[in-house]
């Protein structure tokens, strides 16, 4: 618990006596305890007034002691961990024996109970007299929750706070959203604050993601979720303003545990976890796979069979080709893994210290996938004097990722691979008398295709390897002085370096190709360095008269330096499988770097007011500077102001006994966003291959000169309530958001500029919303506590203004596969269109087109008129093929025919989850939520489409196979016809339940405290336990990543979120 | 690191922002800013090369403008559907092949180069006026060929003569007639003519680069195109004049496309396998054999008709194994015979050699191919300037320039032609013959089509319905009755980002 020592040394300084006299003279004595038995070790040391530390010593074996003062002016003080600290002045005296008393108090208990919680960071207003709208998350619910990232922790627990995990491997990164999509351009990430100071959880922007593949990097908040004390979330922009424009997306305020006054504390936490992956959707095997591949080739008027599908038992290769494989079977496993956490804490009057170390190590559910993470922390406080306060933390992690091999963007991962391999495949080799060998079954080039996209996924998880290092020191240096009583300097220097080393290797083994190709053995590695220096600087000043005006202030000046260099470099034909450093003496096959810089500079000044306790005023104004700007438009003002208004402590309510608290608020602010491209406002140039023998440079950007900040206003009413003697809390806010001047980094510009794009300020989009959590006690008796907590919350986006000349479909043309998106004034982001699926045309004569009265319509020649795609000239449907709706009644299926299908955007998000105690057993339960979100089916799509050489899920064996069939699954048509466009037969609605967590705890404290622990607990917790939905792909809970305007939520899961069963203990000694 | 100290000064003070705007600016390493650049000669020399750079890169459309819509080439096995549709007379903007874009980025470079190069003179001592007046003279030269192009592809086109450079320009010209370009091209050839030198020091910049006679021979085709027949005849007689340049021998004649920059040739862009300068013009047309070599791509063949036309006169030294190649087989698979255009995929041009797959003579592969793109060369002078001759009714002079053409190929001069319409059609067919496959094709039928107000439009469709079905010629027949539609559309995706870009009415309601 945060400890505020300046109250604890105004206490000790109040109850100290001041002395006269002004000889220096050297006192003596000896140190006992209560019970007369001498302590040894004691710290005896002189202070000043001001607290400070003038000189010391420590009592000997006997307890004996000499201490020569410098001035009788000042105090003797004297204390031992454990013991009741005394102060006195020798007032003449020279020889003393102290008595010591033994501390009972639970410290951190008091601390509670004496300090007020402070909000928003830097920002000292106490969280009773907030203007704002902040969430605070219960750590003490979420000290059952025995996860492993920060993440999985949050999910649901805060309202309107929509975070989602990228994927269920091990180590993956995720998305959080707050408050829906307020920017157009770049990341709508929160900013995340560790300690006051801002931790990046993104690779700069200015990182060419060409040779890599970007969402394995978002999202490493590399912090053990026991460091742990307190997380708030900032929301309205009165809230995030302090934060600058790195907060428009919200705040995410982490705070670390620290040192606490007392003994020193040991805690160790052990959690064993056991991952199971839940079962997939069920896929065909060898036998009904041929027979789909051969039916899909015939339909296609195509007569050659692949001997690969033909089962000859006379081909050399036939035992190769006729097995039944579960690929997904093949590469899946049981994760384990096992955590270990240790921590100590504890400090005397003038030092306080947590350190902690912690232990991770995983394995995935996709065989040759694995996590392990080392962190460790270190928390200083050192009070040099009543007047100085200096800090230090220190923290560095370390993490080692094993990915599932992919070898860029485009390419399948793993389990994505064994979702689409032949099934009548091998996975090793059987040679010519149809013995199985050991070496994998790997032909560079077979009937399903070659290249990436059909390695032998078992080979590729056992052989490639791919994977991510992580080296991330942040140190924290901070010095607090008191100027007067109110009025306080402070100031840190934060510096956060991270690096991270990628290495990837692919065997020929996995391949399969040519020993010569550019692809055999091919190895890379990148290394990425990230160094950010933060600084900030700043003067608080406080006024309090009575109850009646209280007063904070601040103003304060930041800056933020980062630097950015990263190194790629790819070799191939590698001569062994077993060199797999790139750095070889072997062909280049790809070779870059870079380097970036960018700068931040602000002043903030804040102003908040309260009046009798009624009255809230708060008026902040941050004036921001950032190097991505050119000279004109560099510094923008960010003004914001809120006000609150406590009627329950009206006079007139105070007889409401029903009403304990009761708080209006409303605030008004605008925030700023910048672009993510460091050096996106000049005009550059720079150099190409060369004309003959003549080098060649050219410019190679537009220079911006009206290029401005984006500016994100926001309003919020919200109520906070506490009633029914304190049972029942209710915080209910409503929200709406406008973005003006979005910042459109790719904006597409008329190629006669001859630049393809330009960034620019163009366009608003707005988002509304509402937000209400609730917590209640339902039962509060002594040993027995139920309680119940709620959120939810409604986020509404739509863009209000697009570019003029902005070309708002998205791929204007459907095909399969594919569904058309617009960006459109008074829709919001996330909406899709696509084709209305009627089902199968039983017959080729069912194929016709008909008018709106249902009849079929005839040419001129007074035959019927035949379906179509595209023109007239476009392919013709027959029986068997997917039916679409003709919206125009043309005979012809093109984008004339494309309706709105649905929508990505949740109509409610949230979560809700119970608490009981009952002596020392604790069980919690809690749900996540999303509904009322349209999810486009992408597994579905790819696993149902039956038009390229995949493997297909069961459903198909329900397909058309001949005339008269009727039946909703069309034929196989091997690369031909448009039997999967975008239409809504893979739109789903998404809503879903989910069963996050269930955990039971119990304290052992009698067996403890027998065998001398503090405490002793088990816990047994389930994870991702179950999900309640109609949805049928294998996870409901799409990443919600909208970058750009044209997002869709789109499922294309490969780990479904596997269960996890931990089981912890803790002990504290 | 020695400015650390400063930042923890700026932290320590609580400093106005002002002073640390200065420290906000931050310029990029690995790249230059305009600022920094456009100091010295050779910056403007290396935004030059960056022109050439970008046109070299457009070889790919320029052939297939040139060519799909004529009637030399067909379809190969491998042809992407956007050409296709081309080839078969289904356009729809968003075909594409309808994309300007890489032309308006030479023309951008032409105008940045246009607008700095003065401005060095004065920063840089050993840049003089005169060397800053050749690199502009290129640029212009280089935009008015981009233009040219444009007005013959699309008819009217936005005009952009100022370099873009920052977000305050407006970047949604309208279109501007084709009258209009014609006026700009012609003016800013006549400064080019003025400022270009007559040659460089090295063969490849002879060849490669703007000289006179490059600009020269724009300004006849520029002129011819837009019926101006005395200025054209003057602008050839520049170059005919000149005594650079010849008509090589018949037995020769291949090494125009291989090595390339023959003593004909008057500008061709340049590539080079050995500086990684390469095309997609061998992957175009080399047949496709499953991978192994040669490894092209087969998307365009000879048209069998063209062959059996050419083959009508055996002795003509440009037709079998030299213009194209008959292949047949190779692989697993097996069909009729095809041709191949052997211009920018054989190395020699004998005709000794065997056809098909196990021919001697390919170039390197696909990732080598460096064949040069032709753009004019002196047949081209004597044909265009013939051309002329006709129209002003200088018939004798024209005929003799013709038989110069082809008694090079060892074909028997014509004689006594008294019919314009004839004799025009005759160089037509000299022209096809001689630079089959060289983006020209199109462009003397649109001549054609064009010229007297469409005075000869029946013969433009004759020509383009010849050899084909019944059904397919009376589409062709509806569809280029409607001259518009001798032109693309503007690609749908420029119309969708530029309001005021008004589409062809031919393809409007397409």
């Amino acid at each position: 618990m945060k400890i505020k020592i300046c109250t604890v040394f105004l206490i000790l300084l109040l109850s100290a006596h001041f002395g006269v006299c002004q000889t220096p003279l050297v006192i003596k004595g000896k140190v006992v305890d209560i019970t007369g038995e001498t302590l040894i070790g004691v710290v005896v040391c002189e202070v000043n007034e001001l607290d400070r530390t003038l000189n010391g010593t420590l009592t000997d074996l006997n307890g004996n002691f000499a201490l020569r003062l410098s001035s009788p002016e000042n105090k003797i003080r004297i204390s031992y961990i454990g013991y009741k600290t005394k102060e006195f002045l020798a007032s003449g005296q020279t020889n003393f024996e102290v008595k010591l008393e033994e501390e009972t108090v639970q410290l951190d208990e008091v601390v509670i109970t004496a300090e007020s919680k402070k909000v928003g960071g830097f920002m000292p207003v106490a969280e009773r007299d907030l203007t704002s709208s902040v969430s605070t998350i219960d750590m003490k619910a979420l000290k059952e929750v025995q996860v492993s990232s920060v993440g999985e922790m949050l999910m649901g627990r805060a309202s309107n706070v929509d975070i989602s995990m990228n994927s269920g491997d091990p180590g993956a990164g995720m998305s959080i959203k707050i408050r829906g999509t307020a920017s157009i351009s770049g990341s709508n990430q929160p900013l995340i604050v560790v300690d006051g100071v801002p931790f990046e959880i993104e690779l700069d922007k200015d990182f060419d993601f060409s040779a890599v593949t970007q969402e394995q990097f978002s999202g490493m908040l590399n912090i053990a979720p026991e460091d742990i004390l307190t997380i708030q979330v900032l929301k309205d922009a009165s809230a995030t303003a302090v934060w600058g424009s790195r907060g428009a997306n919200g705040v995410l305020l982490i705070e670390t545990k620290r040192g606490t006054m007392g003994k020193t504390t040991f805690e160790y936490l052990y959690k064993l976890s056991i991952q199971q992956q839940p079962k997939s959707i069920p896929l065909l095997d060898g036998d009904s796979y041929s027979m789909l591949m051969m039916e899909g080739i015939l339909n296609s008027g195509s007569t050659e069979i692949p001997q690969e599908l033909s089962y000859n038992k006379d081909w050399e290769e036939y035992n190769n080709y006729s097995q039944n494989t579960d690929w997904l079977r093949a590469i899946t496993q049981t994760g384990i893994s096992h955590e270990h956490n240790f921590s100590m804490t504890g400090g005397g009057e003038s030092a306080l210290y947590r350190f902690s170390l912690g232990y991770l190590d995983q394995d995935g559910t996709t065989k040759g996938t694995s996590y392990s993470r080392f962190t460790s922390r270190f928390n200083l406080d050192y009070n040099v004097s009543r007047k100085l306060l200096f800090s230090g933390d220190l923290s560095y992690s370390y993490s080692d990722n094993d990915l599932s091999f992919k070898e860029n963007s485009d390419s399948r991962s793993i389990r994505a691979l064994a979702y689409v391999k032949a099934p009548n495949m091998s996975i090793y080799d059987y040679d010519k008398e149809g013995n199985l060998s050991n070496n994998y079954f790997s032909p560079g080039d077979n009937f399903q295709g070659y290249g990436s996209l059909w390695y032998n996924p078992v080979a590729m998880a056992n052989e490639a390897t791919w994977n991510m290092k992580q080296h991330r020191l942040r140190t924290k240096l901070q010095l607090k002085y008191n100027i007067l009583d109110n009025l306080i300097f402070q100031s840190f220097v934060a510096f956060d370096v991270d690096n991270q080393l990628e290495n990837k290797f692919l065997p020929q083994v996995v391949t399969g190709v040519q020993w010569t190709s550019s692809y055999a053995n091919l190895s890379s590695g990148m290394d990425y360095q990230s160094s950010v220096l933060e600084g900030q600087s700043q003067l608080l000043y406080t006024y309090q008269k009575g109850n009646k005006h209280k007063l904070t202030s601040m103003l304060a000046f930041t800056l933020s330096y980062k630097k950015n260099g990263w190194y790629y470099g790819s070799t191939s034909n590698l001569p062994s499988i077993f060199l797999r450093d790139y750095a070889q003496d072997a062909p280049v096959y790809w070779i870059g770097d870079g380097y970036s810089q960018n700068r931040m500079a602000a002043v903030l000044g804040f102003i908040h007011y309260s009046l009798l306790d009624r009255y809230m005023l708060q008026f902040n104004i941050r004036r921001e500077g950032s190097s991505r700007f050119g000279y004109d438009s560099r510094w923008g003002t960010f003004p914001s102001v809120s006000v609150g208004y406590r009627i329950s402590s009206e006079p007139f309510m105070k007889n409401l006994k029903l009403i304990n608290d009761l708080k209006l608020r409303y605030s008004y602010g605008v925030n700023g966003n910048q672009p993510n491209s460091s050096y996106g406002y000049f005009n550059l140039y720079s150099t190409g291959e060369e004309y003959i023998d003549m080098p060649v440079v050219i410019p190679t950007n537009l220079q911006l000169d009206n290029f401005r900040w984006e500016r994100n206003s926001q309003i919020n009413y919200g109520v906070d309530l506490v009633s029914l003697n304190n049972y029942l809390e209710v915080h209910f806010d409503v929200y709406t958001q406008k973005s003006k001047d979005l910042i459109w980094e790719k904006l597409k510009l008329p190629s006669t500029s001859g630049f393809p794009e330009i960034t620019r300020n163009w366009g608003s989009m707005d988002n509304k919303g509402w937000e209400l959590m609730f917590v209640t006690d339902i039962l509060k008796k002594k040993n027995f506590n139920l309680d119940f907590n709620f959120n939810i919350a409604h986020n509404e986006n739509r863009i209000t203004e697009i570019p003029e000349n902005f070309d708002f479909e998205f791929g204007s043309e459907a095909s399969n596969g594919q569904y058309a998106r617009r960006a459109q004034e008074g829709h919001p982001i996330g909406t899709f269109y696509g084709f209305r699926y009627l089902g199968v045309y039983p017959t080729d004569v069912d194929a016709v087109a008909h008018d709106e009265q249902g009849n079929i319509i005839y040419n001129v020649e007074g035959k019927p008129l035949y379906m179509r795609y595209g023109n007239s000239d476009g392919y013709r449907f027959r029986g068997g093929d997917a039916v679409y709706a003709d919206i125009n009644h043309d005979g012809l299926i093109n984008e004339l025919d494309i309706v709105r299908l649905g929508n990505s955007n949740p109509k409610f998000i949230g979560g809700f989850g119970s608490k009981l105690t009952w002596n020392n057993l604790v069980v919690t339960l809690f749900f996540h939520y999303r509904l009322g979100q349209d999810i486009v089916n992408m597994t579905k799509m790819n696993n149902e489409n039956m038009y390229y050489r995949n493997n297909q899920s069961i459903s198909v064996l329900n397909r058309w196979r001949r005339q008269g069939d009727i039946t909703d699954i069309p034929r196989a048509l091997y690369n031909q016809g448009y039997n999967w466009l975008g239409s809504d037969r893979f739109v789903e609605n998404g809503s879903f339940v989910r069963f996050k967590s269930a955990s039971i705890s119990y304290n052992l404290k009698k067996i403890a405290e027998r065998i001398k622990l503090k405490d002793l607990k088990f816990n047994f917790m389930v994870y991702n336990l179950y999900t309640w939905t109609m949805y049928t792909g294998v996870d409901p809970e799409v990443p919600m990543i909208s970058t750009d305007p044209f997002f869709i939520g789109e499922d294309k899961a490969d780990t479904p979120p596997p269960v996890s069963y931990i089981f912890s203990l803790n002990a504290k000694f | 690191m020695d400015k650390w100290y400063r930042y923890f000064f700026c932290l320590f003070l609580l400093v106005v922002p002002g002073a640390c705007s200065e420290w906000l600016q931050v310029e990029p390493e690995s790249e230059l800013t305009r600022e920094e650049f456009w100091q010295t000669g050779n910056d403007v020399q290396a935004v030059v090369a960056g022109t050439y750079k970008e046109l070299a890169g457009c070889v790919e459309r320029l052939f297939k403008w040139g060519e799909l819509r004529g009637d030399l080439l067909v379809p190969g096995q491998n042809i992407s559907s956007d050409d296709r549709r081309i080839m078969d007379g289904f356009i729809y903007p968003e075909n594409d092949l309808n994309k300007w874009n890489q032309l308006y980025r030479t023309i951008n470079f032409a105008n940045t180069v246009l607008k700095f190069s003065r401005l060095v003179v004065d920063r840089d001592q050993t840049f003089s006026e005169n060397e800053s007046k050749a690199f502009e003279a290129e640029a212009l030269f280089l935009r008015s060929l981009c233009y040219f192009y444009l007005v013959r592809i699309f008819r009217d086109v936005p005009l952009i003569l100022e370099a873009s450079e920052n977000d305050a320009q407006d970047y949604y010209p309208a279109v501007t007639s084709e009258q209009d370009i014609f006026l700009q091209i012609i003016d800013d050839l006549n400064i080019a003519v003025v400022d270009l030198p007559t040659s460089y020091e090295k063969t490849e910049y002879n060849k490669g680069r703007a000289t006179k006679s490059a600009a020269f021979a724009l300004m006849a085709d520029v002129y011819l195109y837009f019926e101006k027949y005395q200025a054209c005849i003057n602008a050839c007689n520049e170059i005919t004049g000149s005594g650079l340049y010849g008509l090589i021998d018949g037995e020769d004649w291949f090494m125009n496309f291989f090595p390339g920059n023959s003593n004909e040739s008057i500008f061709e862009i340049q590539f080079d396998k050995d500086l990684n300068q390469t095309n997609l013009l061998y992957q175009m047309m080399a047949p496709s054999m499953g991978g192994s070599y040669p490894d092209g791509n087969d998307e365009f063949r000879v048209s069998p008709y063209f062959v059996i036309e050419f083959e009508k006169v055996l002795s003509d030294r440009r037709s079998g194994n030299r213009t194209y190649l008959a292949f047949s087989g190779g692989g697993w698979y097996v069909f009729e015979t095809t041709y191949i255009l052997w211009k920018y995929v054989g190395t020699e041009g004998t005709s000794g050699m065997a056809s098909g797959g196990g021919a001697t003579g390919y170039r390197m592969g696909n990732k080598e191919s460096d064949a040069h793109w032709i753009i004019y060369r002196y047949p081209d002078i004597l044909l265009m300037k013939a051309e002329a001759l006709v129209e002003m009714g200088e018939f004798e002079q024209a005929i003799e320039l013709v038989n110069l053409v082809r008694t090079r190929a060892l074909l028997e001069p014509v004689s006594g032609i008294t019919n314009k319409f004839t004799l025009e059609d005759i160089i037509l067919e000299e022209r096809a013959k001689e630079f089959c496959g060289e983006g020209k094709r199109w462009f003397d039928l649109v001549r054609i089509g064009r010229r007297n107000n469409n005075e000869r439009i029946n013969r433009f469709i004759e020509i383009l319905s010849a050899n084909k079905t019944y059904e397919e010629a009376e589409i062709i027949r509806s569809k280029y009755s409607n001259p518009n539609s001798w032109y693309l559309p503007i690609h749908q995706d420029e119309i969708d980002q530029n309001n005021k870009l008004v589409q062809n009415p031919y393809y409007i309601n397409q």
